[in-house]
């Protein structure tokens, strides 16, 4: 174990130095007890068959062409969403909160729809419009009578599912820095004489590059995860990671669980220490002292214009076509549902009438409410306060390492890292003051939190880089403790950020069931068991009509929850931090000079670059 | 206001990081230990009572005077967990299992012994135990065909004239994973019927290339897929099933599913009921008060009439809806030694899974 050498993290400027080596004592022991200890434990049991050390996933691995082949298309489908999801994701951030494009509010709804529409239920709305009854498939079927209905499988239907499904994080994360960005900056490249397209590359970007980096990361996470659009559109396109689940559920196989999610998770870690030292690398321009709120830049050149528009819109319908899609579908029948038919003869309420009249349904729904919201809470609150340490001792060896330790929880399934807990705590521990974990109310909002640090730490910390650090020597300097100094200036400017990840992280866990089926109290059911016991599909025939109301239950749920907490919470935020609006009246008109100025596309005179 | 009301939530929650790990968790757990650690309360580990049976279970339970609480997931996932609970067992009684994974709990050392009256009313070569569990409920995993689109003739007589047939290459359903107990049984399907203790695994080569023909010839559902649209339709007129799905299917699509009766026989399992082992002091006639009520005919009858499925039990068997006494008349249990299979199964499904799936 390391022992943290306490005086590498010196701060003079810490008034009271006691929360803070109280504060790094938690932290020390968090990480023992959490993420190293369990996972030793686990991958000791995994690994130790009869009295010795085995190795043998190896070899039977590498028998398997299914296996590697299945490996190697994780690989390939994290590679080419890394620059698809980027792509789409940034543009439809400009769209909405960078140019002005008409509609933009309607479209920044339509593109916000994968905060709560994702997974399985979305896989379903795609297959509505592209599968081989969907309603494109049966338009285009009319226009080439021969072609195979079942055109939407394999590699191509899983990249142009996941492009859409994952730019949440971009809505989310960069829709936060646009929004951060500073208009006079970007109005001082102009009148220099920069066109659009050199305000973007040379001030926008630089500016949203710690961001971009985070969303390059976590989009080949997502890539090399990726569960629910191979196994309903991929076809024969197979990847890992339902394997890992198959392996991980069954004792026996758990080492070539373990040893496949190492792979993917040590493949991300190699790619997050590249991206970090690029990120290390770069130059930062500093936000200026009295932010004024981006105005909407108007595209001049009137071909660009027009194409813009036209493709933001096409994306609004890609975007918002299956879920309108799935809303409709729930309220069909199992009749409608199993032949893809919309249709008044098959419209039911049954459905929707079981569920909701069922008071048994609103207490699984209160305990994950309750669950995954303690745990985003804590686990975003926790990794503010590690990122700051982190960040604050940006050479740091020890703080490197700590950081490294919280991507434990990438490296292995979720299922195994519950199981660690259960292993290493399943006597009452003195670490962990006379507890034991099994049978606790507790084990699973914990393990939902600590499934929520690496992703969190990751984002957060890279809403640090695009802080301005001259606020907080300014607040010390005018004598406020670093506590005050924290709570009251650093805090509401990652505010957005945060409260992001809150509502993210909230979502992800709200109807989980694989975690909740090993870990829940009897008591306290969550809506994943609920679920599952009223819409399996090997006990009730009407299961999948039952789901998918389910699935538009929740998706209504995590609506008001990503309202109240993101959509509000981020409205405090951005008023504390101070930016401020500038006014129209000041601003239309130079917008309008500068584009009587510069010729559409060229470089105007005196451009520096 | 709204701001107020955002750093107050997270100000209030950063307390509760720092303070709530050490004292606030110790107190929920000492609580929660005392809900389980009650003398009078049982707790039923189950992977059967979705869909309304547990409701079902409480009412018929809370009239005999028994408090239970449950604990509801799939047989997989109940079995797992009972297994990292090992050396802390939270159960009192599970069932709803097959034998398979009985007996893994068994050679656990998880379950103990108990012999229910009720035990006498149960066909001798059922009752395969030792006295650690017992058996409840019926499935059958047998090949279907829709007759609307496969005629008696053309319809397999057996799992292995599915891959050898080109001509209905594609349109017979194949498992798409390993992890569920029906689509086990219908590998153990052909597996069993090459069992040979010089081949790997305890399986002839033979076994394992039919295995690999049968997949490879057929259909894998995508998720999702509506099995028995499909089946409906014609698409994929040949499948398999467990008997105590079928009547609902039939009424709900509105078909007929013509369950087909290979010479050796087709998989029968038996949901089990077992009691959990912990520890010597342990008093277990709650417990054991629970199973034996739980497995007597007046309840198994009524829990068959309301959900459907065979009872074992032979004293309760004419409970079973008719089309089920059909099934298992018009089909015969193949004789399976348990005990082999549930020392290989996992091997089994994994070499499947990594070698042999297309």
């Amino acid at each position: 174990m390391s022992i943290p050498k306490w005086n590498q993290f010196k701060e003079a400027n810490f008034l009271s130095r006691v929360p803070f080596l109280a504060f790094c004592l938690f932290i020390g022991w968090f990480i023992f007890m959490f993420l190293l200890l369990p996972n030793v434990t686990v991958l000791i049991d995994t690994f130790w068959a009869d009295g010795q050390l085995s190795f043998s996933a190896f070899e039977r691995l590498s028998k398997s062409d299914r296996a590697i082949q299945s490996v190697l298309n994780s690989f390939l489908l994290a590679a080419v969403l890394t620059f698809t999801v980027n792509a789409v994701g940034t543009f439809i951030v400009l769209v909405t909160e960078y140019f002005d494009i008409k509609g933009a509010n309607l479209l920044r709804l339509g593109f916000m729809s994968t905060f709560v529409f994702s997974g399985m239920v979305l896989n379903n709305g795609y297959l509505y419009v592209y599968g081989d009854s969907g309603l494109l498939t049966k338009l285009l079927l009319q226009v080439f009578p021969n072609m195979d209905p079942n055109w939407f499988t394999g590699f191509p239907a899983v990249v142009f599912v996941m492009t859409f499904a994952c730019t949440t994080n971009h809505m989310l994360f960069l829709r936060n820095g646009v929004k951060g960005l500073d208009n006079n900056t970007i109005e001082a490249a102009k009148n220099l004489g920069s066109n659009q397209g050199q305000v973007l590359k040379d001030v926008v970007f630089p500016t949203l590059k710690p961001i971009l980096i985070t969303l390059v990361i976590m989009t080949f996470q997502l890539g090399l995860g990726a569960m629910a659009a191979p196994i309903m559109v991929g076809g024969d396109f197979e990847t890992i990671s339902p394997l890992i689940l198959t392996f991980t559920q069954r004792p026996t196989s758990r080492d070539l669980a373990a040893l496949l999610s190492m792979i993917l998770g040590i493949a991300q870690i190699v790619f997050l220490v590249v991206m970090t030292k690029n990120e290390k690398k770069g130059n930062y321009m500093s936000i200026s002292k009295t932010k004024t709120r981006v105005t909407k830049q108007k595209i001049t050149h009137p071909v660009v214009n027009g194409l813009v528009h036209a493709v933001s819109y096409i994306l609004f319908f890609i975007y918002t076509t299956p879920l309108v899609l799935v809303v409709l579908f729930s309220f069909m029948n199992l009749q409608g549902i199993s032949q893809s038919i919309l249709s008044w003869e098959y419209f039911t309420l049954d459905n929707y009438i079981n569920i909701l009249a069922d008071r048994n349904s609103y207490g699984p729904l209160l305990t994950s409410i309750g669950y995954s919201g303690i745990a985003a809470v804590l686990a975003v609150l926790f990794m503010t306060l590690v990122a700051r340490i982190v960040m604050k001792n940006r050479n740091s060896k020890l703080a490197q390492t700590m950081e490294y330790l919280f991507y434990i929880p990438w490296l292995l399934p979720a299922l195994m890292i519950a199981l660690g807990l259960i292993l290493a705590y399943d006597a009452p521990s003195s670490l962990l003051f006379g507890n034991s974990v099994v049978g606790s109310v507790w084990i699973l909002p914990l393990t939902y939190m600590i499934m929520m640090l690496p992703s969190t730490l990751r984002y957060i910390k890279g809403a640090y880089y695009s802080f301005d650090d001259y606020l907080e020597d300014a607040s010390r300097i005018l004598g406020a403790s670093s506590i005050r100094t924290f709570l009251q200036i650093i805090l509401p400017a990652l505010l957005p950020t945060a409260l992001a990840l809150v509502a993210l992280n909230f979502n992800t866990y709200l109807a989980d069931y694989d975690l909740s089926a090993f870990l829940y109290h009897s008591a306290y059911p969550t809506m994943g068991i609920a679920i599952r016991s009223n819409a399996d599909a090997t006990t009730n025939i009407n299961a999948a009509a039952v789901n998918l109301v389910y699935s538009v239950i929740l998706m209504a749920v995590s609506s008001v929850m990503f309202y109240l907490i993101y959509g509000r919470g981020s409205q405090a935020g951005e008023r504390r931090s101070g930016i401020k609006k500038t006014k129209k009246t000041l601003k239309t008109p130079l917008t309008e000079t500068e584009m009587s100025q510069v010729a559409p596309g060229k470089p105007a005179v005196g451009d520096n670059g | 206001m709204k701001k107020k009301w955002a750093l107050g939530l997270l100000s209030a929650a950063s307390i509760a990081t720092l303070a709530g790990c050490a004292s606030g968790e110790s107190a929920d757990t000492a609580g929660a230990a005392g809900e389980n650690g009650g003398d009078d309360t049982i707790l039923v580990y189950s992977n059967s009572l979705a869909d309304g049976r547990q409701e079902w279970i409480d009412e018929q339970a809370k009239e005999a005077d028994f408090d239970v609480e449950y604990v509801d997931a799939g047989g997989g996932d109940i079995l797992n967990r009972l297994l990292a609970e090992k050396n802390a067992p939270q159960a009192d009684v599970a069932f709803g299992m097959d034998e398979a994974m009985f007996f893994q709990l068994k050679n656990e050392g998880l379950l103990v012994e108990f012999e229910p009256e009720w035990i006498s009313e149960i066909p001798g070569e059922a009752n395969i135990g030792d006295g650690y569990f017992h058996p409840l409920v019926e499935q059958r995993i047998f090949m279907i065909h829709n007759p609307e689109h496969v005629s008696a003739e053309e319809a397999p007589n057996n799992w292995q004239d599915l891959g050898n047939n080109p001509d209905i290459a594609g349109q017979y359903l194949v498992p798409n994973e390993l992890g569920g107990g029906t689509n086990q049984k219908a590998i153990l399907s052909i597996l069993l019927q090459y069992v040979d203790e010089n081949g790997e695994l305890g399986i002839a080569q033979e076994g394992w290339d039919e295995v690999e023909k049968y997949l490879a010839n057929g259909y894998m559902l995508a998720e999702g897929e509506d099995k028995w649209q499909t089946f409906k339709d014609g698409s994929v007129p040949v499948g398999y099933h467990f008997s105590g799905g079928i009547p609902n299917v039939e009424e709900e699509y509105g078909i007929t599913i013509e369950p087909v009766n290979p010479e050796q026989g087709v998989v029968t399992m038996r949901e089990q009921i077992g009691i959990i082992n912990k520890g010597e002091d342990h008093d277990y006639s709650k417990a054991e008060e629970f199973v034996e009520w739980f497995g007597s005919e007046d309840i198994q009858a009524g829990f068959v009439e309301e959900f459907g499925g065979v009872p074992v039990n032979e004293a309760a068997f004419d409970s079973a809806p008719e089309r089920l006494q059909e099934i298992a008349n018009a089909t015969t249990p193949m004789d399976i030694d348990w005990n082999f299979v549930q020392e290989n199964l996992n091997a089994w499904m994994e070499k499947v899974e990594l070698e042999l799936m297309p």
